[in-house]
């Protein structure tokens, strides 16, 4: 259970106040207009950004006070999730090795991870010759040899066309089945993820202004809800 | 950028301020020292326009060696009726140039240590080099040339470049005429000595008032201006038995003047107490001619060397190369 | 439109070169100069050997030093040490002669504190080791400048991801920095090793003996004494062709590949900052770029304030002027130039290649390396039949102070005008925006601050110039720097450390107001 208990962070001109859980190998996405808070739920839990109180907590283990490193996940960004100097494979190599030493045992590992994502034999390949889609499968590779039970995205699937969005988050949707995760993911097209989520929240001005199974928040009438949907 | 505007103008109003001209205008190519604030120009154009009635107008360059190089790139097209500030060891290269006028210019009046016989380039001040030191640091300065050079614990020295300066070219001289066909030895003997050497007498100067080196080359006169000015007596110059040599600076007058008269007179001005009185205690040399009110008490008291070397400028101009060679070998062998 | 006025700045900047050249090798003259060739090869080789120690050196320390600011973005006295190290950049090589004397020479402070323990110093400034510190004085902080710049480039989820992945700091070395100075240092080598290479009162003065000098010399000694204007003009030629042979394989070959990092301008905390190795590491570096560019302005500072009734005399507010009114103009002169060669090198990227784009940088670098006296010296012979040189004194005087700074302005002004293609040109294009309007709507936001630190930069080094002025002006440009030389030269040593000492201020005030306009180019900022 991935639990955040009056999570608040404070800025000059902005704040935020976080309560949410869910439970163990759920699929939890996040909605709610630009701005709304989304990014910044997912930077406080992988520990990007400093609360000035409340607690997160996975599994019953207390992440407030943990360096990025030390927590049990793994986050995925819109953009710039790989390193455009290195290549695909040295890319997911840093999640077996940050010092990128790699064993030849090691090695195999990005090689099924490569070929698990379906881009078997483009390793040597940078950044740059891949296209958006591979680049963030390569991303999503990295993130299963990391092996780390709570997965974080943050609209990495922003950019691609419709039918390989509804790919990724298939893809997305079997990796945790087959390992039990739990995935946090943000998204602005609510529809694409409504049949794979157990929980949807909606995230808005700073809170967590709705939460409960996708097609129950969908339907809920509230005002802030009916602007977001133009309703 | 509309700033510099403002800037502009004002830079302006005060580059026209000189421009008002009474009558006639004789321009005088020299170097910046002299015509510049702390020099002797100011006083001698103003005496001279008094003479004259008309206006001495000064287009300066860095240094001696940019005067020459101007004044060559400009050829006979030069708006330069005198240049002054040339000395010896150009000479040669200026009268080369043709672009100099002969003149028959009365130097009966000239006291100089050593007799001037040119026919085209009158002296206006001259100096002898000499190894400055500081009295408090070094307590008993060598008493020969002979004896700086042969002593491997003496003083250490700071001197200047002879490829880029005039000092530096003159002490190249010096050694050669103390020392002949073992000048290259007395260099060789001198270099673990020679702290550095560099592009000008300003760096070297500065460099041994920062308290870099025991002695720096530079002229008998350098202690007057620190007694003279700061009352300080610290700084003397070492006097050297064998002799010094000498720096001669001389002004001429274009062939292509278009004010020949204005030049003529000007020439004959330098011989003058009005030109002359300005020189000790604005360039710190010795004047060309005996002073009517005598030296300033700053320079009476300084020590005299028995003997004078001036290398003949065709001498100089014929062997500049081969003895830089020289030099060069012997300073880093 | 785009290419025209790059295609303009670059035909008459070499043919302004050229034809000063040229008309230099007609004024006359033996050249003999050139005739001495075993002469020319030693100094030729002396300097090669020199300025590549000194651009190694520089380029080693600056990386370090950008390192450790990098790491460090807040810190007390980051801002005052960032101020010191671009003043450093620029001051005049007479000022920096002295200063480094005062802190390092035998009657210097660090002499004071030996023989204030009892222990003996000597003058071990004098020879390669005090050209070196010299250089390096100026030189590393430029590095840092160039390498800050390009790290604070990489983008914040590359940070983040580093952080995730528990990256330790030589990773983070090896894996993200590296690669970055990899890229960057040839670029910033070839401009220092060029400066190095025709450094002369630095190296005469610091070099203590004949044994150290530079081609320079040569070019000095053959147009000011031997009036040998052919044997100047053959060896400033010599001395371009073999920078440029030197220097081409650099740029050509190792050159920069374009940026491509593309930050989103959110500030990212690096993952190496709490090591212990690096805490200590940056204290190091900092401490030692403090005091190895520190001690010497404050000499600057401790020698002029003693005199500084000397700055009442009425000619040191007409050399203040008259500096600003020749380093303000060349300052923007230099940039305009440099913007629009840098915008035709990044159209020819995109469209005919590296070689040609690089060719262009190469021009702009190689500016570096002309021989101002001869420059000014030609343009003077070529001018001449045409209008009287010295009516034109002052525009003459900016045009080659903004020539001279070209390599410095293009270096900071070309990687943000390729970030700014690599970012938005295909929405330009799309958009047909193009020229002026493309500059001023899709360049402008990046290019803004690198550009006005470029205009402070060479407005300082115009303001520190002293032969182009002094060649045409004389004193009637009597520049802050003509000033120092005047009172050097009539043994008022005082006068001229307070007229050094104005020089750095002014230099320090235009670097503060630069700074902060552009909010840039060292400064990493946290949002």
């Amino acid at each position: 259970m991935l639990v955040l208990d009056r999570l608040a962070l404070t800025w000059p001109d902005f704040s935020v106040l976080y309560d949410l859980a869910v439970p163990r190998g759920a699929l939890c996405s996040l909605i709610g207009p630009s701005g709304g808070g989304k990014t910044t739920l997912l930077q406080a839990v992988a520990g990007f950004a400093r609360p000035v109180s409340g607690s997160v907590s996975f599994d019953g283990v207390d992440l407030t006070r943990l360096p990025p490193a030390d927590r049990p996940l793994t986050i995925l960004f819109q953009e710039h999730n790989l390193f455009p100097h290195l290549t695909a494979a040295q890319n997911i190599g840093l999640g077996l090795d940050p010092r990128l030493r790699l064993t030849a045992l090691q090695q195999r590992q990005v090689e099924e991870a490569l070929a698990r994502v379906d881009l078997a034999g483009l390793g040597r390949r940078r950044p740059a010759e891949l296209s958006g889609g591979q680049r963030q499968r390569v991303a999503i590779a990295r993130a299963i040899v990391r092996d780390k039970p709570l997965m974080l995205l943050d609209e990495p699937f922003t950019g691609l066309d419709p039918g390989l969005r509804q790919d990724m988050i298939a893809l997305v949707d079997t990796l945790r089945r087959e390992r039990g995760l739990t995935v946090l993911m943000a998204i602005h097209t609510p529809a694409d993820a409504a049949t794979v989520s157990e929980l949807m929240a909606f995230i808005d001005e700073g809170r967590v202004a709705a939460v409960g199974p996708p097609a129950e928040v969908l339907a809920m009438r509230i005002p802030a809800l009916d602007r977001y949907f133009r309703r | 950028m509309t700033r510099t505007i403002p800037l502009a103008a004002l830079l302006a109003a005060s580059l026209a301020a000189p421009a008002f001209a009474q009558g006639e205008t004789l321009t005088v190519y020299t170097y910046s020292s002299f015509s510049g604030e702390f020099g002797p120009g100011e006083a001698i154009k103003a005496a001279f326009e008094a003479e004259c009635g008309c206006t001495l107008a000064y287009v300066e360059t860095e240094d001696a060696g940019t005067l020459l190089a101007r004044l060559l790139l400009e050829g006979d097209g030069t708006n330069a009726d005198i240049v002054l500030g040339l000395d010896t060891n150009l000479m040669a290269g200026a009268a080369a140039s043709g672009l100099f006028a002969p003149l028959s210019a009365d130097l009966s009046a000239l006291d100089l240590p050593v007799a001037w016989t040119d026919d085209m380039f009158v002296p206006f001040d001259w100096g002898w080099f000499a190894f400055v030191y500081d009295s408090n640091v070094l307590a008993e300065p060598p008493a020969s040339f002979a004896e700086l050079v042969s002593d491997p614990d003496g003083p250490t020295l700071i001197i200047e470049d002879p490829r880029t300066s005039t000092p530096g070219l003159g002490l190249l001289m010096w050694v050669k005429e103390v020392f002949g066909d073992g000048a290259a030895d007395a260099w060789a003997a001198l270099a673990p000595r020679i702290v550095t050497v560099t592009r000008g007498w300003s760096e070297a100067y500065g460099l041994f008032l920062e308290g870099e080196a025991d002695m720096v080359l530079s002229y008998t006169t350098s202690p007057a201006y620190h007694v003279a000015v700061e009352d300080e007596t610290r700084y003397r110059a070492a006097i050297f038995a064998e002799g010094h040599q000498m720096q001669v600076e001389v002004a001429a007058m274009v062939a292509g003047s278009d004010q020949p008269e204005l030049a003529r007179q000007f020439l004959a001005f330098i011989a003058t107490d009005a030109f002359q009185a300005t020189i000790p205690e604005g360039n710190w040399m010795y004047p060309v001619t005996a002073l009517a009110d005598g030296l300033p008490p700053a320079f009476t008291d300084l020590p005299v060397p028995e003997t004078s070397f001036l290398t003949d400028p065709d001498t100089v101009a014929a062997n500049r190369r081969a003895w830089i060679d020289e030099w060069l070998a012997a300073m880093t062998r | 439109m785009n290419r025209l006025p790059g295609i303009i700045v670059l035909v008459a900047v070499v043919a302004l070169v050229g034809a000063a050249l040229v008309g230099l090798a007609e004024a006359g003259g033996s050249g003999g100069s050139f005739g001495r060739t075993a002469y020319v090869a030693r100094l030729v080789w002396m300097g090669f050997v020199q300025a590549g120690l000194s651009a190694l050196l520089s380029v080693v320390l600056g990386a370090a030093i950008a390192l450790a600011l990098a790491r460090r973005p807040a810190f007390f006295g980051r801002g005052v040490l960032v101020t010191a190290l671009n003043v450093a950049t620029v001051l005049p090589a007479i000022v920096t002669v002295f200063a480094v004397v005062a802190v390092f020479g035998r009657s210097g402070w660090i002499g004071d504190l030996f023989r204030a323990l009892g222990l003996g110093y000597g003058s071990w400034i004098y020879g390669l080791q005090g050209i070196l510190v010299a250089h390096v004085f100026f030189n590393a902080p430029l590095a840092a400048r160039v390498f800050l710049a390009a790290l604070s480039a990489i983008s914040p989820e590359q940070w983040r991801i580093a952080a995730q992945l528990g990256m330790p700091p030589g990773a983070v070395f090896r894996l993200i920095d590296w690669p970055v100075l990899r890229r960057e240092a040839p670029g910033i080598a070839a401009l220092i090793f060029l400066a190095c290479f025709t450094s002369l009162a630095v190296v005469l003065a610091l070099g203590g003996g004949p044994g150290n000098a530079t081609l320079e010399v040569a070019i000095f000694e053959a147009l000011r004494f031997e009036a040998d204007f052919r044997g100047a003009a053959v060896l400033a030629l010599l001395q371009l062709g073999i920078c440029a042979v030197i220097v081409a394989p650099l740029v050509f070959f190792l050159g920069r590949r374009p940026p491509e990092a593309m930050s989103t301008g959110v500030f990212a905390e690096r993952p190496d900052r709490a090591s212990r190795a690096t805490r200590w590491i940056d204290r190091v570096v900092l401490s030692v770029s403090a005091a190895l560019v520190g001690a010497p302005l404050a000499a600057v500072a401790v020698a002029g304030i003693a005199s500084l009734g000397a700055l009442r005399d009425p000619a040191v507010p007409r050399a203040l002027v008259a500096s600003l009114a020749i380093g303000l103009p060349a300052g923007l002169l230099s940039a305009l130039l440099a913007l629009a060669l840098a915008t035709l090198g990044r159209s020819l990227r995109a469209k005919a290649g590296r070689r040609l784009a690089d060719g262009i940088g190469l021009v702009a670098i190689l500016m570096l390396v002309v021989s101002p006296l001869a420059l000014s010296a030609g343009l003077f012979v070529v001018l001449r039949p045409l209008v009287d040189p010295f009516s034109v004194a002052l525009p003459l005087i900016v045009l080659v102070n903004a020539l001279v700074a070209l390599p410095f302005t293009y270096r900071q002004i070309e990687p943000p005008l390729l970030v700014a293609g690599e970012r938005y040109g295909n929405l330009a294009d799309s958009l047909r925006l193009r020229g002026l309007a493309r500059l001023r709507i899709v360049d402008w936001p990046l290019l803004r601050g690198p550009l006005i630190v470029a205009i402070a930069m060479a407005t300082a080094l115009s303001l520190g110039d002293l032969g182009v002025a002094a060649f045409f002006g004389g004193s009637r440009f009597a520049t802050l720097p003509v000033l120092l030389y005047e009172r050097l030269g009539a043994y008022r040593l005082d006068d001229a450390a307070a007229v050094a000492l104005l020089l750095t201020l002014l230099t320090l005030v235009l670097f503060v107001i630069a700074q902060r306009w552009s909010n840039g180019g060292w400064i990493a900022r946290p949002r």
